[in-house]
């Protein structure tokens, strides 16, 4: 009988099975690398004051860490040449965690349970200001002493900002001091350009006509599909547009806010902001932007870019590494490419000069970090490790991999000679290295420099699209600020400054892109009006002022860099 | 009158007194009778036993409804705020539409989605070719492992404005001149979204029923033949009749979860909540409280808010089975 | 008369067909264009346009998932947890169900009340953390199974199952003196094949698709099921998006410079790995399929 056979089946899997997890089970933990040794307790109490610390960390380390993010992912150290170097450098092995769903419930499962991990990797956020009120992080002072790297590299400002109640918490995710990079860029489908003869790109009027252009004489590609004239990056609230329009005019916003007369204020109080979001709805009006705008996710938009579907495209130009938007368009149309609108990236609006307009804009400490818990065993381990990512020397080391492997010599300005291009490596050959993954932290200044300057090295021809776009062009208009660093952490989401900002920023993101697809100007103006109205009438003026205090606190320790154009005195 | 006086009878002792015994005697005879079954007692109490341990004492953990749970509380222990989120609850501007978007999808649903796999099992139970009627049943509950992440991208690519392929055959058909924008009208939402758990769910939801359907007694059939009973006839007299207490059954459930509007859907069909036109439309209790508690960290205001939900959803469950055991005449609790 | 009855007979055959084949063109077309376009080139699904066929096929998307060295201690204990997890369920919930499927039982207004409450209410993540804690469940393979051995809503769909069963059936059975347990096995559980099959097939695909289990409970790497690997292959190729996102909110990252390592396509391996999920299901569920067509009483009271 059939019945019975499959019977017998299942009953031989199921022993197997289970003799199999009975062996497992009982066998060593996991495939552990030659130097779990236990922890030694001695050197962690003993030692005050003593210079020579090389005898302490000779002695094998483990100890956990833990990252709160839900999609991070997950590398075993010491299997790849990069963390390989610097588990024989500072003799340490790390386990790794992760939750793999639903962060926020795993890091308060733990926080309850007392089952905290040695170090972890999270955002400097309302929860990371609690572990610190409930004692559950290690102060950074102690370990600093001992090792001096973090201070020389990091601004006094910098610690400064990221100081909780007097003492240093976390050792910073992409810090810097100095103003590198960039992301987002007005681009050009080449073709299209040269077919519709140039134009001049300079001021937002010249965007406005040259889409205009596009719309009437442009209407489908080379392969017949549809050409939308403008096309933003992917987000359902409207911000992409926001920070393409808000900066011709001069504006600066930190989130949904400004700063007017030297004061932290919603963005919709600003006549300037008022205008820009009526110039993107006169855009739409004149059927410049795809109506599903605001509707698109990432992929739908990376379909239409790869085929050319576009006149002009406000994008983040760095994410050709991540999706091959550019390297797949020019595969597919050879000759042809996107590039950068030069030469203001952000062409100025109404008569504005390029000296008045803002370009991006980052803060000095970064968003997110490491900590060290109370329950780590050998804190200062754990901080020499973290600290050496700030030197150029471990800049080299997580981009191109120790000596022997992607390079063997220096030349004469200590830049590593690659055996081979950094651009014609195979996923396999980066993962094997493990090149660009262990950023934890990244410090742009040393990473930034390095970067810039091997793509320098490199000829013409075979420089990266990216690099030197940040390098030449976005990097000169780049500027960084800390005064807007910690403006909301006061502001706990459950107090009722916190539950009125939810409700009023919700408010905006559902409304703001309506006002921009309004059916004419009035109806605009109206609800524009209205998001204004509803933001009063739930108690925005509380939030405002609330993180104006600490905006103006910030610029009494720091000054601001809100100094020209619209914001000149 | 008979009856009455047994009764009475029986609450007195042989000499007619007050039987002051009597509920303890009632309790040695429950205990007895319980022993008496103890072999059938002995199927549940595991079971039970389980239950209490993985479900009951965790309970403790409803309280955080009532309190103020800050990150580091132990649940339960927090400081006491009563009915104040639950009030915040109730009166937050939004709560409104947020209802009406919730009872109108489920309700939707319950008419259209519910008696749908009943009609596709009894169908395709109707037909004979064996193999054709296992293929449609295996290959029907497919996109149910498909989750609504790749479901939704797939619903994007089909139902796009921009060569998509309803919208071009429409447009080909010369049913309608501009495409439809299905997904950025928020009218369209509570259509699109029960279309779409319809496809996802008939399926699986039918395999129930096809169960229930292979229990039917063969002999039925062959009886109501014999007395002259019309294919139709059967189907509704035997095949429905059978399956009811079944689909009462789920019926009952149905209506005992109305305040749950499929989260996972309607995340990804409104890309994570980001698209702000479908909003007004789309957002539903769990969605809003998503949004404005959980992702900020307000555990307690998130639990209220589930608490909420949990007791008129009990509630509703209650009803419906009162009043299906009044139709029916058998009770589903 | 007959005649007229059979044409329409006839024509709701063709209407029924017709109507069948649609819902199997529906429902077939989501999954053979996920296939296609997990055997298709990343570069090339991101252009759009993927229906029946890869245009540019690969093997590289699962090539990436069955070179994970994680995967097959994974399906072990995916398969483990599958096995075992559906028969102590199907055992105890059966069992259970059959319980309480006689209205004679003492107590069992109690026993439903007590059933329906955890259905609604639940004390949420922190204090079942705690208890498997408590109970040494924590980073075991026996989490997986034990709190899952009893399915509330499994026993109340076989509990309306059994008592669909005519009485008869139990009583000439325990009137020759057998007990429960008995007429359990011997009586009832081989009339009840398609409720029993339809169960083993929610617990089956319960266990088969867990992984939140997993990812609460247990830190131990060899104890992850394939599911939670699944997963992490496909974060391996959102990890340069997510981080960017979750930068954006940081006041500008350089995203490139963490982009760098990544590079394969979210949506190939997304649906590289749906398949691998599925597959298994498909091939085990024509097993099941026929209990649903079988399993009629014929003949029992004969006698």
């Amino acid at each position: 009988m059939k019945k019975s056979r499959f019977v017998c089946l299942i009953a031989i899997v199921l022993t197997a099975v289970l003799m199999f997890a009975a062996c497992r089970k009982s066998g060593p933990d996991q495939k552990s690398p030659e130097n779990t040794g236990k922890t030694n307790t001695k050197d962690s109490t003993d030692s005050k004051t003593n210079d020579k610390a090389k005898e302490e960390d000779l002695t094998p380390y483990t100890y956990t860490h833990y990252y709160n993010y839900d999609w991070w992912d997950l590398k075993e150290w010491g299997k790849d040449e990069v963390s390989k170097y610097m588990q024989k450098k500072f003799n340490v092995n790390i386990e790794f965690s992760k939750p793999d769903t639903d962060a926020k419930a795993k890091l308060n499962t733990l926080i309850t349970s007392g089952d905290l991990p040695d170090s972890i990797f999270m955002d400097r956020n309302q929860d990371y200001l609690k572990m610190i009120e409930l004692g559950m992080l290690q102060p950074l002072e102690p370990y600093m002493k001992k090792n001096p790297t973090l201070e020389q590299n990091l601004l006094e400002s910098t610690r400064e900002m990221l100081k909780v109640d007097g003492k240093l918490y976390i050792i910073p995710q992409w810090a810097r001091s100095d103003h590198t990079g960039g992301n987002m860029a007005w681009m050009y489908v080449d073709s299209i350009y040269k077919k519709l003869g140039s134009p001049k790109l300079e001021t937002l009027d010249d965007l406005y006509q040259y889409a205009c252009k596009v719309r009437d004489e442009v209407p489908k590609t080379a392969d017949g599909l549809s050409v939308t004239p403008v096309q933003f990056a992917e987000g359902g609230d409207g911000g992409i547009l926001l920070d393409a329009f808000y900066r011709s005019y001069g504006g600066v916003r930190d989130g949904w806010y400004t700063v007017l007369d030297g004061k932290y204020k919603l963005l919709f109080r600003d006549p300037l902001f008022k205008e820009a979001v009526l110039e993107i709805n006169r855009w739409w009006r004149n059927g410049l932007i795809s109506e599903t705008q605001f509707t698109d996710n990432g992929d739908q938009v990376l379909e239409k870019m790869v085929a050319g579907r576009n006149g002009l495209l406000f994008y983040d130009q760095s994410k050709d590494d991540t999706n091959k938007f550019r390297k797949i368009y020019m595969q597919n149309h050879p000759g042809d490419s996107y590039e950068m609108v030069l030469p203001n990236l952000f062409p100025p609006a109404k008569g504005l000069s390029p000296n008045d307009i803002y370009g991006e804009w980052s803060n000095t400490v970064g968003g997110s970090g490491i900590v060290i818990t109370k329950k780590a065993k050998n804190p200062q381990r754990i901080f020499d490790l973290r600290s050496f990512f700030f030197t150029p020397e471990a800049a080299q080391l997580l981009m191109y991999g120790p000596q022997g492997h992607l390079w063997d010599k220096l030349d004469e300005n200590g830049l590593p000679i690659l055996k081979k291009p950094e651009n014609e490596l195979t996923a396999d050959e980066v993962n094997a290295l493990g090149l660009w993954f262990w950023m934890e932290p990244g410090f742009a200044d040393s990473i930034d420099k390095l970067k810039y300057a091997m793509n320098a090295k490199m000829p013409p021809d075979k420089q990266s699209w990216i690099v030197s776009n940040q390098a030449n062009l976005q990097t000169p208009i780049k500027w960084i600020t800390d005064e807007f660093v910690g403006l909301t952490d006061d502001i706990k989401p459950t107090d009722p400054e916190g539950i009125n900002k939810t409700l009023v920023e919700d408010n905006i993101g559902e409304q703001l892109p309506k006002v921009m697809m309004a059916k004419s100007k009035e109806e605009a103006e109206a609800m524009f009006d209205d998001i204004l109205k509803f933001a009063d009438k739930n108690g925005i003026a509380a939030v405002e002022k609330k993180a104006g205090t600490v905006y103006r606190a910030n610029v009494d320790k720091i000054g601001t860099q809100l100094t020209k154009g619209r914001y000149a005195k | 009158m008979p009856g009455k006086q047994s009764a009475i009878q029986n609450s007195l002792n042989v000499r007619g007194e007050k039987n002051s015994n009597r509920n303890t005697k009632e309790r040695e005879s429950f205990f007895r009778d319980f022993l008496k079954q103890a072999d059938l007692q002995v199927l549940v109490i595991p079971a039970i036993f389980l239950i209490v341990i993985f479900s009951y004492i965790p309970m403790y953990g409803v309280l955080m409804g009532f309190q103020d749970f800050q990150l580091g509380d132990f649940p339960g222990l927090s400081p006491w705020v009563g009915f104040r989120h639950f009030k915040t609850l109730l009166q937050d501007p939004n709560i409104p539409i947020v209802m009406r978007n919730t009872l109108v999808i489920s309700l939707l649903k319950t008419v259209i989605n519910f008696p749908a796999p009943i009609l596709f099992a009894v169908l395709l139970n109707e037909l004979m070719g064996k193999h054709f009627k296992k293929a449609v049943q295996t290959i029907s509950y497919l996109p149910h492992f498909i989750s609504w992440v790749v479901a939704a991208a797939l619903m994007f690519d089909f139902f796009s404005v921009d060569n998509g392929a309803v919208n071009s055959a429409l447009v080909g058909m010369g049913i309608i001149q501009k495409p439809i924008h299905f997904f950025g009208k928020a009218e369209y939402f509570w259509g699109m979204s029960v279309l779409t758990d319809l496809w996802k769910g008939l399926g699986w939801n039918s395999i129930i029923y096809f169960a229930a359907i292979s229990s039917v007694d063969a002999q039925l059939y062959e009886a109501a033949e014999i007395d002259g009973a019309g294919r139709f006839t059967k189907m509704w007299h035997i095949t429905i009749a059978t399956i009811l207490p079944t689909i009462v059954l789920l019926f009952v459930f149905n209506i005992g979860g109305l305040l749950n509007a499929n989260f996972d859907q309607i995340m990804m069909l409104t890309n994570q909540m980001t698209n702000p036109l479908l909003r007004s439309h789309a957002d539903v209790l769990d969605t809003y409280v998503y949004r404005v508690g959980l992702r900020e960290s307000r555990y307690s205001f998130g639990a209220a808010a589930g608490l909420f939900k949990s007791a008129v959803n009990i509630l509703l469950l209650l009803a419906a089975n009162k009043i299906a055991g009044k139709i029916s005449g058998t009770s589903v609790l | 008369m007959i005649k007229k009855a059979n044409i329409w007979y006839t024509l709701f055959d063709i209407l029924v067909v017709i109507l069948m084949t649609l819902v199997l063109l529906i429902t077939l077309y989501p999954f053979v264009n996920s296939l296609a376009i997990s055997l298709n080139d990343a570069d090339d699904t991101v252009r759009g346009g993927i229906t029946f066929f890869p245009r540019v096929p690969t093997t590289r998307n699962y090539e990436l998932v069955f070179t994970n060295e994680k995967i097959y201690t994974a399906y072990l204990v995916t398969i483990g947890r599958t096995v075992i997890g559906t028969l102590g369920g199907l055992l105890l919930t059966s069992l259970f169900a059959f319980g309480m499927a006689h209205r004679h039982l003492k107590g069992r207004k109690l026993y439903t009340i007590l059933c329906i409450i955890p259905m609604y209410f639940g004390g949420g993540l922190v204090p079942f953390y705690f208890l498997l804690r408590s109970l040494g469940l924590m980073n075991s393979f026996w989490v997986y199974i034990i709190p899952n051995l009893v399915n509330i809503w499994n026993m109340i769909l076989m509990r309306t199952y059994f008592q669909g069963i005519p009485p008869d059936l139990e009583e000439s059975a325990r009137i020759d003196g057998a007990n429960y347990i008995t007429v359990f096995f011997k009586i009832i559980l081989p009339i009840s094949t398609p409720i029993v099959a339809t169960i083993a097939l929610f617990v089956g695909v319960f266990q088969w698709n867990s992984w939140y289990d997993a990812a609460m409970y247990v830190t131990k790497q060899e104890l992850k099921p394939m599911q939670s690997v699944l997963m992490n292959i496909i974060n391996e190729a959102k990890f340069a998006e997510q981080l960017a996102q979750a930068a954006n909110q940081g006041g500008g990252v350089d995203l490139s410079n963490v982009a760098k390592g990544k590079k394969v396509n979210v949506r190939s391996i997304t649906m590289a790995t749906m398949i691998v999920t599925v597959v298994p299901i498909i091939l085990v569920y024509p097993f099941l399929q026929r209990y649903f067509i079988k399993g009629i009483m014929v003949g029992s009271l004969k006698g």
